[in-house]
């Protein structure tokens, strides 16, 4: 049982879950999202917007949004009651994920979230943004850190600036440690309980990536959702836990989990929740193929799709992000001496899920040569969206590459504040507000 | 052959936006929607997205009086005032302690009616900062305020059911308590 700084826990698990109310309906809103399977329940009237009987005098709602996000949880929470247009804004997704970043614009002294059982710090996160107009990256005032005497620490998604940490089971340990949700943004650490499903041992060695996590939202249950997979090469089980209950709930695995179809192998390093799916990228050694497997909270399926990657030679690597409203799929691939560069967006989202080439940039540049990882290596690299395009990641660097106009800019990351630590490559996102970007880079003792 | 008329037009167009050599600051001229009409310096009217992309983007000589439509006088003179004070405090050293100052001074005869028309306001007129401004005091006067208080202020109707305001209130019901029990 852990020790250490935990907000109290009831306290924060309610306000955890009141202030992922205010995310839901994640494919309510969004102009450029298309559109999706499930219909919206809740909160938006019906018909012509022009009917409309309720408007915040006449103000846009950029601007209603904007003065909503700069309140407290609590009065949010109030002000969701005043009209179902307030109702409908503090619901979007956006709104919440601004709601969370203008937090971090806001803060100016240091703000350390702590998670230890027993020991000293050994990992810590620290939190960077990116202002695209002065095109500097400096350290914000963000830090998390673990310490832990039996496990290790490794991010698996970040969900609406929530990160999600997994533990790393350590050679001769006992099994699964428990897993964080952690939100560096309003300093608040969710341990979540251990499962009491019986699963499969692993062997470590394979270097195969056996654990996936995934979080999302029901919208016909109105809960939040975590979703677990472990699955080796003759087994799966699938069990999810509901946000607010006690425990976890096994459920029967479809394909593509049956053992004639496995699934193991090189899972890129983030799981991306676009359109109320969770999505993995998975390469399946056996076709030689990559998968893209989503995950989808209100019917408890799983699905896979391939993904029109044709590149999986020595350099290269494959991203899965949320790009302009729009799951995405970003492959850099290094020929010659060029890299190219290709977007794809996933555009319709129904049995015939297809994969448009949005960008397609060849350029020489100074990305690493990846010349002694195999592709799937690639995933420790890190891509994600800013406000003009993508940037990627590696060791201590960030390349921010502009769409505008082709360019692409290299930003070194500074060490960590405290002496004794090295950057561990692995870099998180959080978001972007306006033209300030946060990311967040690891680093251990 | 150009007429006396014609030589006057393109005269005046090069005294425009591209700038020829002139040494009196350049004023922009704009009409309110009450009719008010107000010469602005010039820098001062660049803070403002709006009327500098409705100069810039068409190489529109200064001569020709933007109107505003969405603008009362009485706005226009707040807002010049801010952006007026923005420009001179800018590159000063204390500028932000002397901005605060400012700020403060600016929101303390407002209503909070006021502060919601100036964000109407600097958005129309796309003024980063100065809407940046009003909507954190619109937001910091909000913040401890009931339900009630927020719907008569932003002048929104009540259109939940009495059965949908209890369901949206007991998804937070701490959040109701404690509250300022100021009047409008």
């Amino acid at each position: 049982m852990a020790g250490g700084i935990l907000m109290h826990r009831s306290n924060f698990l309610k306000r955890c879950i009141d202030l992922l109310k205010t995310l839901s309906n994640i494919w309510m809103v969004r102009n450029t999202l298309t559109e999706l399977d499930e219909d919206v329940t809740g909160g938006e009237t019906d018909g012509d917007p022009n009917t409309r009987v309720t408007t915040l005098t006449n103000l846009p709602e950029d601007v209603t949004s904007d003065i909503l996000m700069r309140l407290p949880v609590e009065s949010l929470c109030r002000v969701q009651c005043v009209s179902k247009t307030s109702l409908d804004i503090s619901r979007s997704p956006d709104f919440a994920t601004l709601h969370n970043l203008q937090a971090a614009t806001d803060a100016s002294p240091m703000r350390v979230t702590t998670w230890c059982s027993g020991t000293s710090v050994l990992q810590a996160w620290q939190s960077f943004k990116y202002n695209s107009i002065k095109q500097t990256l400096t350290k914000s005032v963000h830090v998390f850190q673990i310490g832990s005497k039996q496990y290790d620490f490794e991010v698996d998604f970040v969900f609406c600036n929530l990160v999600f940490l997994k533990t790393l089971i350590r050679h001769g340990s006992d099994g699964f440690g428990p897993c964080l949700l952690v939100n560096p943004l309003r300093e608040e650490v969710l341990e979540l309980p251990l499962s009491n499903i019986p699963v499969p041992t692993t062997n470590t060695d394979s270097g195969d990536d056996t654990d996936w996590y995934g979080m999302g939202y029901d919208n016909i249950t109105s809960t939040y959702k975590i979703v677990h997979v472990r699955a080796t090469n003759n087994c799966a089980v699938a069990q999810v836990f509901v946000v607010g209950t006690s425990s976890w709930r096994q459920i029967p695995l479809a394909p593509p989990f049956d053992e004639s179809t496995s699934f193991s192998g090189k899972r890129s390093n983030n799981a991306i929740y676009v359109g109320g799916h969770m999505h993995w990228l998975v390469y399946r050694k056996i076709e030689s193929l990559g998968y893209m497997i989503s995950f989808n909270f209100n019917r408890e399926e799983f699905c896979a799709t391939l993904v029109p990657s044709s590149n999986y030679g020595t350099y290269g690597g494959l991203h899965l992000l949320e790009f302009r409203g729009s799951l995405a799929l970003v492959d850099v691939h290094r020929p010659d001496v060029y890299y190219n560069i290709k977007i794809w967006v996933l555009k319709s989202y129904d049995d015939e899920k297809k994969w448009e080439l949005h960008h397609n940039i060849t350029m020489k540049c100074l990305l690493p040569i990846w010349t002694s990882f195999p592709a799937w290596s690639t995933f420790r690299e890190f891509c994600a969206e800013w406000e003009h395009g993508i940037c990627l990641a590696s060791e201590d660097q960030c390349y921010f590459l502009d769409l505008r106009n082709l360019s692409m800019k290299i930003e070194q990351l500074p060490p960590y504040s405290t002496p004794g630590y090295r950057s561990k490559a692995r870099c998180i996102a959080l978001g972007f507000k306006h033209s300030l970007s946060f990311f967040m880079m690891s680093y251990h003792q | 052959m150009s007429t006396p008329a014609e030589n006057e037009a393109s005269i005046k167009q090069e005294s425009g936006p591209s700038g020829t050599v002139q040494d009196k600051p350049k004023k922009i001229v704009v009409r309110t929607g009450d009719g008010e009409v107000f010469e602005l310096k010039e820098e001062v009217a660049m803070e403002m997205e709006t009327i500098k992309t409705f100069f810039m983007e068409d190489n529109i000589s200064y001569e020709t009086v933007m109107p505003l439509t969405n603008v009362d006088s009485w706005e226009l003179v707040k807002v010049i005032e801010y952006c007026s004070k923005y420009v001179e405090l800018k590159n000063k050293e204390n500028f932000h302690k002397e901005l605060k100052a400012f700020q403060d001074e600016f929101v303390k005869s407002m209503s909070p009616k006021t502060l919601l028309s100036l964000s109407n306001v600097a958005n129309y007129l796309e003024i980063k900062y100065f809407l940046d401004f009003i909507c954190q005091a619109i937001a910091d006067h909000i913040k401890s305020k009931d339900v009630e208080y927020v719907r008569e202020l932003f002048g929104v109707e009540n259109d939940f059911t009495e059965e949908e305001y209890e369901m949206a209130k007991t998804e937070a019901p701490w959040a109701h308590e404690n509250l300022d029990k100021d009047l409008y």
